[in-house]
C-alpha cells in the first residue's frame, strides 16, 4: 500500500511538472545581468542591431524575389533543424545557416561557409523577425525518413548525456543538475535554444548555435568537432525538441 | 674665472637632470603612454571634484563595460578636453574626447574593455589649464569557460 | 546584388527633440576594434590591430566633438552624448576613420515640430 502510494506521488510530481513545463523552463535572457539585459532591449544600443539591419539589406536584394516578405519563411526558424531535401542535404539533417546558405548559392551563385557574415546576417534578420513563435520540431511524414531522422534525436540526446573532455563532464550535468550555480562569475542556465544567433561578448562577434555548441566542447576541453559535423546536427536536433513550445526570443546578447 | 664656469657647468648640469626626470613629464600631462601608470596618475595635481564615473563593480566581462560619464566645470570654468584612462590595460589611453566648442557640462557613454581588474581614470582639461578628474574601481573576472572557437 | 557592408552604422537621435534642451544622440558603428594583442585561431600568429582612431561629430557642418579612440573602446563601439537642440533643429553627422584608413559616415535630421 505505501509503496502504490509513493508511485503515485512520483507520477504525479512526473505530470504536474510537464503541466507546468513552459512556466518553469527560463531562458538564457533569465541569467543576464540588469545591464546586459538593458542593452539587449535597447536596439540602439544593442550590437546585435547591426547585423538585423544588414540582413534586412540583403534580404531586399536576394531573398525578396522568391520569398515576398520575411514573414512567410519565419516558421522555419522554429521548426529547423530538418531533413535535407535538395541535391546538397539529400539523407542528412541541416539547420537553418545550412538552407539559408543553400538559397543564397542558388539565388547568387557564391557557395559560403556557415560562419560567413553575409549568411549570419540574414539569419539574424530572420530571427528577429521571427519573435514570439512557439518552437515547434516536427518529426519527417516519409517513413524511411523518419527512422533515421529519430536515431539521429536519439545520437543527440546520448552526446548530451555522454561525459567527455579533459574535464569530464556531461551537458546534462551543468544543464539539468547546477541550473543557477555559479561558474566562476557567470551563472549556469538550462541552455534552452530560444535565440539565436547570438552576439557573445567573449568573441565580439556574431554566431550561430553550431559555434556555440563548439564553444561548449571546447569548454569542457573536448575535441571540438568540425563545424557542420553531423555530430553538431544531431545535438542542435535534440537541443531545440528540448525546448519545444518555448517562444522564441530573436537574436540574442550574451557574455 | 674657474670658478664661474664650474658653476655655469653645474647648473646645466641641475637643468639636465630636471628635463629628465619623470616629475617635469608628468606635470605637462602629455599623452605618452607611459606616464599613465597608477602611482604617475594619483599624484597628478587633479582636483577630485565635478566628474561623476558611471561603472558596474564587478564587469560582466573585460571585453565589454558599459560606462556613463557625467562632468560639471567648476563655476565660470569650461570643458576643453577629457580623457578615459585605465592604467593597467597595454594601451592605458582608452579615449581623448575634445570640445570644439567648450562647454561648462558634459554627458558621454560608452563601452570601454579592460584587461584587468583596476581604477579607471577621467581627467578633465579646463579652459584655465587646471584638471578636475575621478577615478572608479573596477573588478574583471575572466571568462568561465575556454573558448577555442 | 547587395553585398554585405564591412562596417555598418546606426545613428539614433532618442527620445522626442525640443528647442533649447539637450536630446541624446547615439551611434553604433560596427568595427572589430582589433586590439593587435589576440593570438589567431592557431594560437601562434596575433590578428592584425585594426582599430577606429578619429570620430569627429558634427551638427549643421560644425564640429562639436572630437574623438580619439585607442584599443581600449570596446568592439562595435557605441557613443552617446548629448546635444542641445538649435532652433528649427538641424543635421547631426558622424565621420569615422580607422587605422587602415577606412572611413564611415552616417547623417541623421534633428527634427523639431
Amino acid at each position: 500500500m505505501k509503496f502504490l502510494f509513493a508511485l503515485l506521488l512520483i507520477l504525479l510530481g512526473f505530470f504536474c511538472d510537464l503541466a507546468f513545463a513552459d512556466q518553469t523552463r527560463q531562458s538564457g535572457n533569465a541569467f543576464l545581468s540588469p545591464e546586459m539585459l538593458k542593452q539587449q532591449n535597447d536596439p540602439s544600443m544593442n550590437p546585435v542591431s547591426l547585423w538585423v539591419d544588414q540582413g534586412q539589406e540583403l534580404f531586399k536584394a536576394n531573398c525578396q524575389e522568391c520569398h515576398q516578405s520575411v514573414g512567410t519563411i519565419t516558421k522555419a526558424v522554429v521548426q529547423f533543424p530538418k531533413w535535407g531535401e535538395g541535391k546538397s542535404s539529400l539523407g542528412q539533417l541541416i539547420n537553418i545557416e545550412d538552407q539559408i546558405a543553400t538559397c543564397y548559392s542558388k539565388k547568387t551563385g557564391k557557395q559560403l561557409v556557415n560562419d560567413d557574415a553575409s549568411i549570419l546576417s540574414l539569419s539574424i534578420f530572420l530571427s528577429d523577425a521571427a519573435r514570439g513563435l512557439k518552437i515547434h520540431v516536427q518529426e519527417p511524414t516519409d517513413p524511411k525518413v523518419k527512422a533515421q531522422w529519430q536515431n539521429q534525436m536519439n545520437l543527440g540526446a546520448q552526446i548530451y548525456t555522454q561525459r567527455q573532455g579533459r574535464l569530464n563532464l556531461s551537458c546534462t550535468q551543468c544543464h539539468d543538475q547546477r541550473i543557477g550555480k555559479n561558474l566562476r562569475s557567470e551563472i549556469i542556465s538550462p541552455a534552452y535554444v530560444t535565440g539565436f544567433p547570438i552576439y557573445r561578448q567573449s568573441w565580439q562577434a556574431i554566431g550561430s548555435v553550431d559555434r556555440r555548441l563548439r564553444a561548449c566542447y571546447s569548454g569542457v576541453q573536448a575535441t571540438v568537432p568540425a563545424s557542420a559535423s553531423s555530430e553538431l546536427r544531431a545535438l542542435e536536433l535534440f537541443l531545440k525538441k528540448r525546448s519545444e513550445g518555448m517562444l522564441w526570443e530573436g537574436p540574442s546578447l550574451r557574455r | 674665472m674657474m670658478q664661474s664656469k664650474v658653476l655655469k657647468r653645474s647648473l646645466l648640469k641641475g637643468f639636465a637632470v630636471l628635463l629628465a626626470t619623470p616629475y617635469f613629464k608628468g606635470s605637462w600631462a602629455s599623452s605618452i603612454n607611459n606616464d599613465y601608470t597608477q602611482k604617475n596618475l594619483q599624484s597628478l595635481p587633479i582636483k577630485k571634484e565635478g566628474v561623476t564615473i558611471d561603472l558596474p563593480p564587478l564587469a560582466d566581462t573585460g571585453n565589454s563595460i558599459p560606462m556613463n560619464l557625467l562632468i560639471q566645470a567648476p563655476a565660470q570654468r569650461r570643458i576643453q578636453s577629457f580623457e578615459i584612462i585605465a592604467p593597467e590595460n597595454p594601451n592605458p589611453m582608452v579615449m581623448k574626447i575634445t570640445l570644439p566648442q567648450m562647454q561648462s557640462s558634459y554627458r558621454l557613454s560608452t563601452r570601454i574593455r579592460l584587461a584587468l581588474s583596476q581604477d579607471v581614470w577621467v581627467i578633465v582639461q579646463l579652459d584655465d589649464g587646471s584638471k578636475i578628474g575621478q577615478s572608479l574601481h573596477c573588478v574583471v573576472t575572466l571568462n568561465a569557460c575556454f573558448d577555442a572557437t | 546584388m547587395a553585398t554585405l557592408n564591412l562596417h555598418p552604422i546606426r545613428l539614433s537621435i532618442i527620445g522626442t527633440p525640443v528647442v533649447g534642451q539637450e536630446v541624446e544622440v547615439r551611434v553604433l558603428i560596427g568595427h572589430p576594434m582589433e586590439t593587435g594583442y589576440r593570438l589567431g585561431l592557431d594560437g601562434n600568429e596575433r590578428i592584425p590591430k585594426n582599430i577606429i582612431e578619429s570620430v569627429v561629430i558634427k551638427l549643421n557642418q560644425d564640429p562639436i566633438m572630437q574623438a580619439t579612440l585607442g584599443t581600449g573602446i570596446a568592439a562595435n563601439p557605441l557613443l552617446s552624448i548629448f546635444v542641445k537642440v538649435p532652433p528649427q533643429g538641424g543635421v547631426i553627422s558622424i565621420e569615422w576613420r580607422d587605422d587602415q584608413g577606412l572611413q564611415g559616415r552616417a547623417e541623421k535630421l534633428i527634427a523639431v515640430a
